[in-house]
């Protein structure tokens, strides 16, 4: 037989089928089904709708197509007796369990995982502070406590009456964390700030632990908001203002209603669309698009 | 390089892309073809009918060895593989009863003890169990059995069977049915023979408070071993887990994953249309919200669950049907079956959390709408055999009596507490309790 012909037809087949293999798998990736590009003329007439219902939307509705993994996150672990030493000096006195004070300051720790901090003191820092300076304080705060991170993002701040922290008004810091940029829900840290200084702070925070391999596609901003259009009017009243929509994960298992939350370690963030209103109101969005 | 080696060289190069490439053309799509169908299949694979009849059999089997009114009389209660022989010639000494037309009347509780001064043979059924399915046992979907009397729970058989047999049914009615130019004698051979054998004997010692049905063993002669179990889901093999929560939900691509602190895992479809939770115990509970479509028929449910337990590979066979209730759910009707298992041939009882079968099952309609398993096997390492006699259940009833004196400060009468806890007994049976007392074993 000769060899060196055979090699040659073998080379030419094996070229064949390889190209035939590739288009097979590349085509999916081509295909319009997947690459849909969501046209100018679809997203208008997603926001007439929304307009018709009262809802305009802040800017543009984000074209993004994805695939995301899900991701699994777990509760950041939080020991009571060393958060206490942490937030409250050496000289504390345990309440009962996961309540603990020193002084004018007291702290909660639930369900190993959920920090209420509370500052009573009448000492003044400053009666003029303004946002500015709130959001120094706060961000010195949370690096004296070890809580900044690079992951961290500032929201929002919201500036009113919160009782449970003081009777005066005072600026609520609202900090989420994010994973590779993108928002890792339901995790914060509320920092209260007036003329006292950080008069308060909550916080729950998430820690990743993997990603599936897979990416499954997800479904688009302008999906997400006709999902949830319905939900929006009924809670709102007059005109509503959309000021932000963007995907990241959400993690809640409180929503679920399964279990007690302070019993809760882990468990899968999924890709999700956030909707958050002009009056402070946030809406998630599961985006697996099954 | 010669020109020869660089097109081997090529070749090779190109054969090791065709396997790479088909690989992840394979894993594309006839992967998701075969998992895709996980559930849903299978069925096919079951023999329902011979399933069926396997469950809706005896959970126990009394066998009266005579003696007339002698208080020496004695019985005995067949081990588990004894009852399968037990039950398989029952049923031809059954079978003309449920396919002919019996005459059937209602009698007194003594009417139906009075059998137990003869040789005969008692099946008792678990609770609920309907007459429709044990009627379904003889291949009869419609006979008078079934229209007169709704649950069978016993079925007597006196050994000279000429024609009567007696059934226990709904709130314990007795029933005396009389089949015209009947006889059947086949049970008197394999009697004597079981009689002949080494068992343990019971004894009818509660007569003298009224209480004549129940027996119990005097002394046990047979040895009983310790056994070692643990539960079949190992809640740290992440592995098994994920196979396990593959076999409820379709597509495990959208299950949403929750870890208690516990180490129980709970996987949700959605917002919580399906949920499984598998406990640190290896426990395992799935429930589904759906819109049932109306049934009442308890076969179709048997069958559903059946299949569904064949699905999740639950189908051991050492299971026994134990209990048969009606449930409603959304305001339709529904069934609700428990399920024991047997090691060594005695049955197995536990408590965990208000839930008593290895598995209990709910259907509504023709959908799972619950699933709870407790599964447990023996552990690999040698059973232990006690070398100390076994409590009598003489002596356990005489501690409980003191138990009872004790607390009532001695204001009640010893005799009459005697007679109480006597009166109250409705069986005495030699089982196993899994006590549960570590994680896992």
């Amino acid at each position: 037989m000769d060899w060196s012909k055979a090699k040659n037809i073998l080379i030419i087949a094996f070229i064949v089928t390889n190209l035939l293999l590739v288009f097979y798998l590349g085509k999916d990736m081509y295909s319009g089904s997947d690459l849909q590009i969501i046209s100018d003329k679809y997203l208008q007439d997603v926001k007439d709708h929304l307009e018709e219902n009262n809802i305009r939307i802040k800017g543009s509705i984000p074209k993004e197509i994805l695939s995301m993994p899900l991701l699994m996150v777990k509760y950041r672990h939080i020991d009571p007796e060393a958060a206490a030493k942490q937030f409250l000096g050496e000289n504390y006195t345990r309440v009962r369990e996961g309540r603990y004070t020193a002084e004018d300051k007291s702290l909660m720790v639930l369900g190993n995982k959920k920090l209420v901090y509370k500052n009573n003191t009448s000492e003044i820092i400053d009666y003029g502070i303004d946002e500015d300076e709130a959001e120094v304080l706060a961000t010195q705060f949370l690096k004296e406590q070890n809580l900044y991170s690079s992951q961290l993002v500032m929201e929002q701040v919201y500036y009113g009456v919160v009782k449970e922290f003081d009777e005066v008004p005072l600026y609520k810091l609202v900090y989420h964390q994010t994973y590779k940029n993108r928002f890792l829900g339901e995790s914060y840290i509320n920092v209260y700030v007036n003329y006292r200084g950080v008069v308060g702070m909550e916080a729950l925070l998430l820690t990743t632990e993997k990603t599936q391999q897979a990416k499954s596609k997800i479904i688009t901003a302008s999906d997400a908001l006709l999902r949830k259009m319905s939900d929006i009017i009924n809670d709102n009243q007059g005109e509503i203002l959309i000021t932000k929509i963007e995907v990241g994960y959400y993690f809640n298992p409180e929503e679920i209603q399964l279990a007690d939350w302070e019993n809760i370690a882990s468990g899968t963030a999924f890709p999700s669309w956030r909707i958050i209103l002009q009056n402070g109101k946030t809406y998630y969005v599961e985006a697996l698009d099954n | 390089m010669s020109r020869e080696k660089i097109k081997t060289f090529i070749l090779t190069i190109l054969v090791v892309m065709t396997v790479l490439l088909t690989q992840k053309v394979w894993f594309q799509s006839p992967f998701q073809s075969i998992s895709s169908d996980v559930i849903g299949l299978d069925s096919n694979a079951l023999d329902l009918e011979q399933a069926r009849n396997s469950f809706v059999s005896p959970i126990r089997v009394l066998m009266g060895f005579g003696g007339g009114r002698s208080l020496n009389r004695f019985y005995s209660v067949l081990s588990f593989n004894d009852i399968k022989s037990a039950w398989l010639l029952s049923k031809n000494v059954l079978e003309p009863f449920f396919a002919g037309d019996p005459y059937i009347e209602l009698v007194s509780s003594d009417t139906y003890y009075e059998n137990m001064a003869n040789r005969f043979i008692e099946l008792e059924f678990g609770d609920n169990i309907s007459s429709v399915l044990v009627s379904s046992v003889f291949n009869k979907s419609d006979s008078k059995i079934i229209r007169n009397i709704r649950e069978i729970k016993k079925i007597m058989i006196p050994a000279n069977n000429t024609g009567i047999i007696y059934i226990i049914g709904k709130d314990s009615n007795c029933f005396r049915i009389v089949l015209d130019n009947y006889s059947n004698e086949e049970l008197i051979s394999y009697i004597n023979a079981y009689e002949a054998g080494d068992f343990v004997k019971y004894n009818a010692v509660f007569y003298y408070v009224g209480n004549y049905h129940v027996v119990m063993p005097l002394s046990i002669n047979i040895p009983m071993s310790q056994i070692y179990v643990e539960s079949e889901i190992d809640i740290t093999n992440d592995a098994q887990l994920a196979e396990k929560s593959r076999s409820f939900f379709r597509n495990i691509d959208f299950i949403k994953t929750i870890k208690e602190t516990t180490g129980t895992v709970v996987y949700l479809y959605g917002y919580g249309e399906k949920s499984l939770r598998i406990n640190n115990r290896g426990r395992l509970e799935y429930r589904e919200e759906f819109d049932p479509v109306p049934s009442t028929n308890v076969k179709k449910a048997l069958d559903t669950a059946l299949i569904y337990m064949h699905q999740q590979g639950d189908m051991a066979d050492n299971l026994f049907l134990r209990e048969i209730k009606e449930i409603e759910y959304k305001g339709r009707k529904g069934f609700s079956f428990g399920f024991g298992y047997h090691l060594e041939g005695y049955p197995v009882y536990f408590n965990s959390s208000g839930m008593s079968n290895a598995i209990e099952i709910e259907v509504v309609g023709n959908q799972i709408r619950g699933y709870r398993t407790f599964l447990r096997e023996k552990m690999n390492i040698p059973a232990v055999t006690k070398l100390e006699p076994i409590i009598l259940p003489h002596n356990l009833i005489e501690m409980i009596i003191e138990n009872y004196l004790a607390e009532s400060d001695g204001l009640v009468d010893r005799e009459s507490v005697r007679t109480d806890v006597l009166k109250s007994i409705s069986e005495v049976q030699l089982v196993y309790f899994d006590s549960i007392n570590q994680d896992k074993q």
